[in-house]
């Protein structure tokens, strides 16, 4: 067994070396295509499923709640304010908030896809829709609430109460809110994009430059954390491995500590969960603190950090590229940006 | 026998509890519930292998994602909660050991986890850097010719670093590690010319992050791939089972204990059941002792009734001799007057003088005291008769006065009257008439004893009746003779116990004794030289019903003429009248 083991990896590094090898003693500047997997499914991405099963009276009922303004203190937010459904499925605000005094920490991630994430939230503090959910009703930033007043604005509703006593036979109750809005959760995935369709088999959903910048992406090594279903969302990684992405933004703040502040460690600090790529071309501004609103200086961005080195125009340019070929279909509709 | 009760009460008891409880600590666990605490077991140790073999694809890149990773892990979170779940339906996690071995793997599974993401991050990273140091050494390529003093050194570096690292990818150990750390201070020592730089750079950072990580990172999968977790679950499973069968033998051996007391139960109940039956048969022979008992009581008391009868009818013998030259008396009276009545019918008829009317007056005179005649004998022989006892409704003042002229005879030779104070509207009373008369003939002769031993100055007897407590009717009879001593009082109802020459000491203790048979009681007060007072009382009949045959019957037979005297409810008109011989003696 172990010998096998060693056996196979040794095949396989004197593969990619030998491949390396070749490629730079032979020193001919050839167009030879890049380590790439010969086959698009067996790569590192892999294509959304077209749905997930859910109970579809739970999750109209989860919508119903999703859309309603008494999940938060004053009735004037739901969660579809901060996670537009219409537009990307975010705010398209760097921090969210109307006003300054309430402003959240971080950037409104897409709820899109989410469901298919590892972790919730930038630093992957939830493991489960419903944590998150606890969580940002009693935030004084976001609904401000408590599930009490929450429970009892909902089971004042007749129409609630009649819907919830139909569909779970025990009420209005904490448990039964949270399941419904975790049947809609399941529902808020966007299939089907031309990247997708690309891997599904479909030579032509991408054009030629599209294809090249994928394959830079690959190359690059993008795709070692921005890979799977989610083309990222299932790994943590530490932000700025090569610069210091915090030093040159400045303004450190707590917020910016990442993973740490959940565990405590020290390997942990500016650790985030990586975040999922689908639509990204439709959810600016980027990054945890919203602070890029464009594509390309985030491509940009993330090649100085993560990669330790600038990329061209060139690169950055087939790569945008590339990313905008990863926007789906939400209800049969591509996702249209802000 | 109420202790019997309460001793049989705790066996019985104490042998149902202990049935109870070794009947619920035979019931052996769910086996269903065993199967599926067994089931989740078992698809632990799954995404437990699942999550190793995963590992290993990722690493060894077989696998570009890491979503099975994921996956594997999410699958051994829900086993666990699963496990939870199920083992406390089946209450499996309860023994320390179980419970301390699932606790080891909640830690284990969290640690692993840890590790997971450790070596998820750094594999990217590792990734990352390889893919870029080879496009990197491509780029390096790809710029084209160099100068041959320079590039010659460089492709040198390189085709000593390349291998280098290819050794370090197969085998990160510090050895190789460190020759290719020299190989890439040559590289960047080399001083590249300009358009170089940056590439040459870039393999040389990320060719550090390699040699750093590399042995990192498979120090984290060996970790893994050797993590207690298997063992764990293998231990919890081994811990687990060990349990079952510990209950199982457990609840085994209760059912074995369960037979042995229900048999012990079993037992109990037949030594209860027989000596249940040994108690009814003893219970029978003793109720038969009891009715013969009883039987012969009641024969007793059948002789001591037929002795107290004989005696009573002794007592009205000697009465009845006593009288007897009184009665005599009053029977000549009659006797006298057939004899005058016969004799004026013969002389009127010898001188054929008398008409048919004067000679049918006297003979329908005659005849009435024939009546008469034979109405004391009729009551004398019904005196002495033998016979049982039996009671009806009577008037007691009439049967008062009735009695009294009984006495007409001894009545006469008295120098005093006996005075009859009767009280008006008494209700009637239920008792035997002769037993009644025998006790007042009784009473009144003693006062007229007592009378004659040397007289007081003013002699004097009196009969009263009078309503006494609820129910009853008294009857006093009252004398100033002689009197009693405390002493003679003491002893004068005690049978055969006399202060008269001739007594038979038998009166008043018979006569207490009658009346106390009739429901009644009788008492006396006495003086020394004053006089005693004997009091009697009678129940009242239960229904008054008149009694009048019999009494009407008495009248004709003493009144004669007196009827008028004695209202139709036998009381006496004139409730403090003196008995004299009434008219028809004069």
């Amino acid at each position: 067994m172990e010998r096998s083991k060693s056996g196979r990896t040794l095949t396989l590094c004197l593969a990619v070396v030998g491949h390396c090898l070749l490629t730079a003693c032979a020193a001919v500047a050839a167009d030879r295509p890049p380590a790439f997997p010969e086959t698009p499914a067996d790569g590192p991405i892999v294509p959304l499923p077209l749905a997930l099963a859910f109970d579809p009276d739970r999750a109209a009922l989860g919508e119903r709640l999703f859309h309603d303004r008494r999940l938060s203190h004053d009735s004037t937010l739901a969660c579809v304010s901060c996670h537009n459904l219409a537009e990307g499925g975010d705010d398209g605000l760097p921090l969210p908030g109307r006003s300054d005094a309430r402003r959240g920490e971080v950037n409104t991630p897409t709820i899109f896809n989410s469901v298919l994430s590892f972790r919730l939230g930038w630093r992957g503090t939830y493991r489960r829709l419903a944590d998150q959910v606890d969580a940002d009703i009693q935030d004084p930033r976001l609904m401000n609430t408590s599930w009490d007043e929450v429970l009892g604005k909902l089971r004042a509703d007749s129409g609630y109460a009649a819907a919830f006593a139909r569909t779970y036979g025990d009420g209005v109750t904490r448990q039964n809110v949270l399941d419904a809005l975790s049947a809609f959760h399941r529902s808020l995935i966007t299939p089907n994009s031309r990247f997708d369709q690309y891997l599904r088999g479909r030579e032509d959903a991408l054009s030629e430059t599209e294809k090249r910048g994928y394959r830079l992406f690959v190359s690059l090594g993008c795709v070692s954390c921005h890979q799977g279903r989610n083309i990222g969302g299932n790994l943590f990684q530490k932000v700025g491995v090569f610069a210091d992405y915090f030093g040159s933004r400045g303004n450190i703040r707590e917020i910016d500590f990442g993973r740490f502040l959940d565990t405590g460690a020290q390997h942990d600090l500016f650790v985030f969960r990586v975040p999922s790529l689908r639509n990204v071309a439709v959810t600016a501004p980027y990054f945890h603190d919203g602070s890029v609103a464009q594509l390309d200086d985030a491509v940009r961005k993330m090649g100085e950090i993560q990669l330790g080195e600038g990329l061209t125009d060139e690169e950055v340019g087939l790569i945008v590229q590339f990313l905008h070929s990863l926007t789906g279909e939400f209800n049969g509709r591509p996702i249209m940006s802000e | 026998m109420m202790r019997a009760t309460l001793i049989h009460g705790a066996i019985g008891g104490t042998l149902l509890g202990v049935v109870t409880h070794l009947f619920v600590q035979s019931t052996s666990i769910d086996p269903e519930a065993h199967v599926r605490v067994l089931e989740v077991i078992d698809s632990l140790s799954q995404a437990e292998t699942d999550l190793r073999r995963n590992l290993l694809l990722v690493r060894s890149d077989l696998l570009l994602h890491y979503d099975s990773v994921n996956g594997a892990l999410g699958a051994l979170r829900e086993r666990l909660d699963d496990l939870r779940a199920v083992a406390s339906a089946a209450a499996a996690l309860e023994s320390d050991e179980v419970s301390g071995r699932f606790a080891l793997l909640e830690a284990g599974v969290a640690e692993d986890e840890e590790a997971v993401e450790q070596f998820k991050w750094h594999n990217a990273l590792l990734r990352n850097s390889w893919s870029y140091f080879a496009q990197k050494s491509r780029g390096v390529s790809e710029l084209g010719p160099m100068p041959v003093a320079t590039g010659d050194g460089l492709f040198h570096a390189l085709d000593r670093l390349l291998p280098a690292m290819m050794l370090v990818q197969h085998q990160p150990r510090s050895e190789t590690i460190g020759l290719a750390a020299l190989e890439l201070d040559r590289l960047e020592s080399l001083n590249p010319p300009r358009p170089l730089r940056p590439h040459i750079d870039s393999m040389v950072k990320h060719g550090r992050l390699i040699l750093r990580l590399s042995p990192a990172l498979d120090a984290t999968l060996k970790a893994l791939l050797t993590s207690r977790t298997a063992a764990t679950v293998n231990s919890l499973r081994s811990a687990y089972l060990d349990d079952h069968r510990r209950s199982v033998n457990r609840a085994e051996r209760h059912r074995v204990l369960l037979y042995a007391a229900s048999l012990l139960l079993l037992v109990y109940l037949a030594v209860l059941f027989i000596r249940l039956q040994s108690g009814a048969s003893a219970l029978a022979l003793s109720n038969a002792g009891l009715k013969r008992e009883m039987a012969e009581r009641r024969q007793a008391e059948d002789k001591a009734r037929a002795l107290q009868a004989e005696l009573t009818h002794a007592h009205r013998l000697s009465l009845m001799g006593e009288m007897a030259s009184g009665l005599a008396h009053e029977l000549n009276q009659p006797l006298t007057a057939i004899r005058l009545y016969a004799r004026g019918c013969v002389r009127r008829l010898k001188s054929g003088e008398g008409r048919p009317e004067e000679i049918l007056d006297a003979m329908n005179r005659l005849s009435a005291q024939v009546l008469r005649a034979g109405a004391i004998l009729g009551w004398i022989r019904g005196f002495v008769k033998k016979r049982q006892g039996q009671t009806s409704s009577l008037d007691i003042n009439a049967l008062v006065r009735e009695t009294v002229e009984l006495l007409g005879y001894e009545r006469r030779n008295l120098d005093f009257n006996i005075e009859l104070a009767l009280a008006d509207a008494l209700p009637r009373i239920e008792a035997d008439r002769i037993e009644i008369q025998q006790i007042i003939l009784n009473l009144t002769r003693n006062s007229i004893e007592a009378m004659s031993e040397g007289g007081p100055e003013q002699p004097r007897i009196a009969i009263r009746t009078q309503a006494g407590a609820a129910g009853l009717v008294e009857l006093v009879v009252e004398d100033s003779g002689h009197g009693m001593a405390p002493d003679i009082l003491a002893r004068a109802f005690d049978s055969f116990f006399t202060t008269k020459p001739q007594g038979m000491g038998l009166g008043l203790a018979i006569s207490r004794s009658l009346v106390e048979a009739q429901g009644g009681r009788l008492w006396a007060t006495s003086e020394e030289g004053k006089g005693t007072t004997v009091h009697f009382t009678l129940p009242v009949a239960g229904e008054e019903q008149h009694d009048s045959t019999e009494r009407s019957a008495l009248v004709v037979e003493f009144g004669g003429g007196r009827s008028a005297a004695v209202d139709p409810d036998g009381n006496s008109l004139e409730p403090d009248r003196r008995v004299h011989g009434d008219g028809l003696r004069r």
